[in-house]
């Protein structure tokens, strides 16, 4: 129905759209044949040749990933490991920090606690004071 | 077959359009893991930055009873390494429910040890455990916190918001094995761990204190010893202490008697300690000074009321320092009946009796001094010289620090600063203080208050060589609860002083409560005093003790 329809149209309007002096040319012509003549083969080659390396990429991808996952779980139970041995050693420091080891340990030293202090002053000539009663260690 | 095709495009439409994002949200749901991610309770420091507490992780052993097999075994291999005896291990493995918990506070190596040993139906947790390195040494102060962490005395309880932090959360992937999916969806909310308070405590101190204070509580007789040490310019408390302390890290099986902080909360009747107050009042308002004169007999009686010295003695000119340093009874009273109850009422509260002193603690008592409208005669007379009035041990060292720093009365602090969980300090700001006698009459005071310790003083016993000390001794009968009489209620021995007298450093204030009154707090003040000055290096000022006139 449509192609008849637009025939009569061109029945209608037999004047040419160009001018009678352009060439003729068909409408439509053959380009010439395609200088590539290596056939379907390389092109396989290509496409399977991609496939495998995307196949081994996203294997190595995945390997990677997987091992860094690993090394991951490592790292945080080594972390953890670590954490537990600071706190560790924090705590026997906090220990050995707290005056009742302090005096324990110095005791097993021999140790005692000091006596009153005197105080030696300087005066600005040169000559000394001292202030205070000092006395002897272990004597209270 | 285009029924059936219906019926297939139908139950698609339904499963993927229609209920889609229910299934795909039970399966999410599936996956997703969520794990609450404990705040780290912050720390609580000594002045110098030495912990006094702080929290680790350690771990806690449970047993499923369902899934051990071999209950006998299991228990003797876990028996050594728990250190608990096999027949109670035995006994929680056949337990009729699915979780037991065998040991706890273990350390993370221990632990790892016992997971070692892969027995099925054996598990561990994580445990936040709270560790008190120094013991007993402040604990009164610091407190200690209840099975759930949370605080329940002193700073562990008064400062709980800040020192425990926001618990965070943490949601995951996992695969069926439960293995985290590395790409999976993860959402983590990070705890925020607690902040930190430091105390103006130092533990060298606190340890020195409580030492003494412990060997007077071993004597047998003696029921109870106080102390406080301020420092004078800025009334920072530098260690308070109550004999018997207790350890922290097994606050469940302290005696309770011991965990409460009497230097705070306990109050008593302070005795001669009190007549600083007294002769402060008297000096400010201009009806004694140190040189006056006073014929002093050995007993007054008011109304029916009759208050004798320590000693029988005949009637003796005293001057005013002479009554301050021979603690005399009648002569303080006379000056008192000059003076008035109600400026004295007036004194002893603007010097903080009766009133809190606002100490970041819980638990504080105000004292007892009730208006000097309600007072009775025998309560007129006895007022003045410490008795029928009582204050706590830290009130006791603060009328001392207001004498000591030119009159200016700073409530006690014990917080230093705290520090938040992103790292800002906040210093403690001070208490403005309060002027409660001019500089003038604090000089004087010290200067009365030196002739106490020393030859012709009540208190030779707490002198100190070298350095210059004021102070008072005291004495006051404790009431007996059991008959609201004084009868049977024994005795507080009391002193408050500071050093050096002359250029004040550290306030002092000791209380001893025993059933006679035979032994003196001085002694306890003298060893004290002494390590204080010789730990904050502070040398004597090289000044001679004057000379003082006591009877003329």
């Amino acid at each position: 129905m449509a192609a008849s329809s637009s025939a009569r149209k061109i029945e209608f309007e037999p004047t040419p759209r160009r001018p009678a002096s352009t060439v003729r040319r068909p409408a439509l012509r053959l380009l010439p044949a395609s200088r590539n003549t290596l056939g379907r083969g390389p092109f396989i080659v290509l496409v399977l040749g991609l496939l495998i390396l995307g196949t081994l990429g996203l294997l190595v991808l995945n390997t990677v990933i997987a091992a860094d996952s690993f090394r991951a779980e490592q790292l945080v139970q080594r972390n953890a490991e670590l954490a537990v041995a600071e706190q560790e050693l924090r705590r026997q420091v906090a220990e050995g920090l707290s005056p009742e080891a302090l005096a324990e340990a110095a005791r097993d030293l021999g140790m005692v606690a000091a006596g009153q202090p005197g105080f030696v002053v300087v005066n600005p000539d040169g000559s000394i004071v001292i202030q205070g009663t000092p006395v002897p260690a272990g004597i209270r | 077959m285009a029924v059936l095709t219906a019926i297939i495009l139908g139950r698609l439409v339904l499963v993927q359009g229609l209920d889609g994002t229910a299934y795909a949200a039970a399966a999410s749901a599936e996956r997703l893991r969520e794990d609450v991610l404990p705040a780290t309770r912050g720390q609580i420091l000594d002045a110098n930055g030495n912990p006094l507490a702080y929290t680790v992780s350690a771990r806690k052993i449970y047993a499923d009873p369902s899934l051990i097999s071999d209950p006998v075994g299991a228990a003797t291999t876990l028996s050594g390494l728990l250190t608990v005896p096999v027949n109670e291990l035995v006994d929680k493995m056949q337990a009729d429910n699915r979780y037991q918990v065998l040991a706890e506070r273990l350390e993370p190596s221990l632990a790892a040890q016992v997971m070692g040993l892969r027995i099925a139906g054996i598990g561990v947790e994580v445990q936040p455990l709270r560790l008190y390195p120094a013991g007993e040494i402040g604990a009164q102060v610091v407190g200690f916190t209840g099975s759930d962490g949370s605080g329940l005395a002193g700073i562990e309880q008064a400062y709980d918001d800040l020192l425990s932090g926001t618990p965070g959360t943490t949601s995951y992937e996992v695969g069926r094995n439960g293995a985290v999916i590395p790409a999976g969806e993860r959402t983590d909310q990070p705890a925020i761990p607690g902040g930190s308070v430091q105390l103006t405590i130092d533990q060298d101190v606190q340890f020195h204190l409580q030492r003494q204070l412990d060997a007077q509580c071993a004597d047998g007789s003696t029921q109870n010893a106080q102390a406080v040490i301020l420092d004078a310019p800025t009334g920072q408390v530098l260690a308070i202490a109550t004999c018997r302390s207790f350890d922290p890290n097994a606050a469940g099986e302290a005696d309770p008697d011991n965990l409460g902080n009497g230097a705070i909360s306990g109050v008593l009747e302070s005795g001669s300690v009190a007549k600083a107050i007294t002769l402060s009042a008297a000096v400010q308002e201009g009806i004694v000074t140190p040189g006056d004169v006073r014929l002093t007999p050995d007993s007054i009686t008011v109304g029916n009321t009759t208050v004798r010295d320590a000693h029988p003695h005949d009637a003796i000119n005293y001057t005013v320092t002479g009554i301050l340093a021979k603690s005399s009874n009648v002569g303080t009273i006379g000056i008192a009946r000059e003076l008035g109850n109600e400026l004295l009422e007036q004194y002893l509260r603007a010097f903080g009796v009766g009133e809190q002193t606002g100490i970041e603690l819980s638990g504080e008592s105000p004292g007892i001094l009730v208006p000097h409208e309600e007072w009775s005669i025998a309560q007129s007379i006895n007022i003045p010289i410490g008795q029928g009035f009582a204050l706590t041990t830290l009130q006791m060292a603060s009328i001392y620090q207001t004498i000591a720093n030119g009159g200016v009365r700073i409530p006690p602090r014990i917080v230093a600063s705290t520090t938040s969980p992103d790292g800002t300090v906040t210093d403690t700001v001070q208490p403005r203080g309060v002027r409660v006698i001019s500089e003038e009459t604090a000089a004087t005071m010290a200067y009365m208050l030196e002739a106490v310790v020393g030859e012709g003083g009540t208190a030779l016993n707490a002198s100190i060589g070298g350095y210059r000390v004021a102070g008072k001794t005291g004495t006051a009968q404790r009431p007996n609860p059991a008959c609201s009489c004084y009868a049977g209620g024994g005795f507080w021995t009391t002193f408050a002083g500071f050093a050096p007298a002359d250029a004040p450093e550290y306030v002092m204030s000791v209380m001893l409560q025993r059933p006679d009154s035979g032994v003196p707090a001085g002694p306890v003040f003298k060893n004290v005093m002494t390590f204080v000055l010789a730990h904050e290096a502070v040398a004597p000022t090289g000044a001679a003790r004057p000379e003082f006139i006591l009877i003329v």
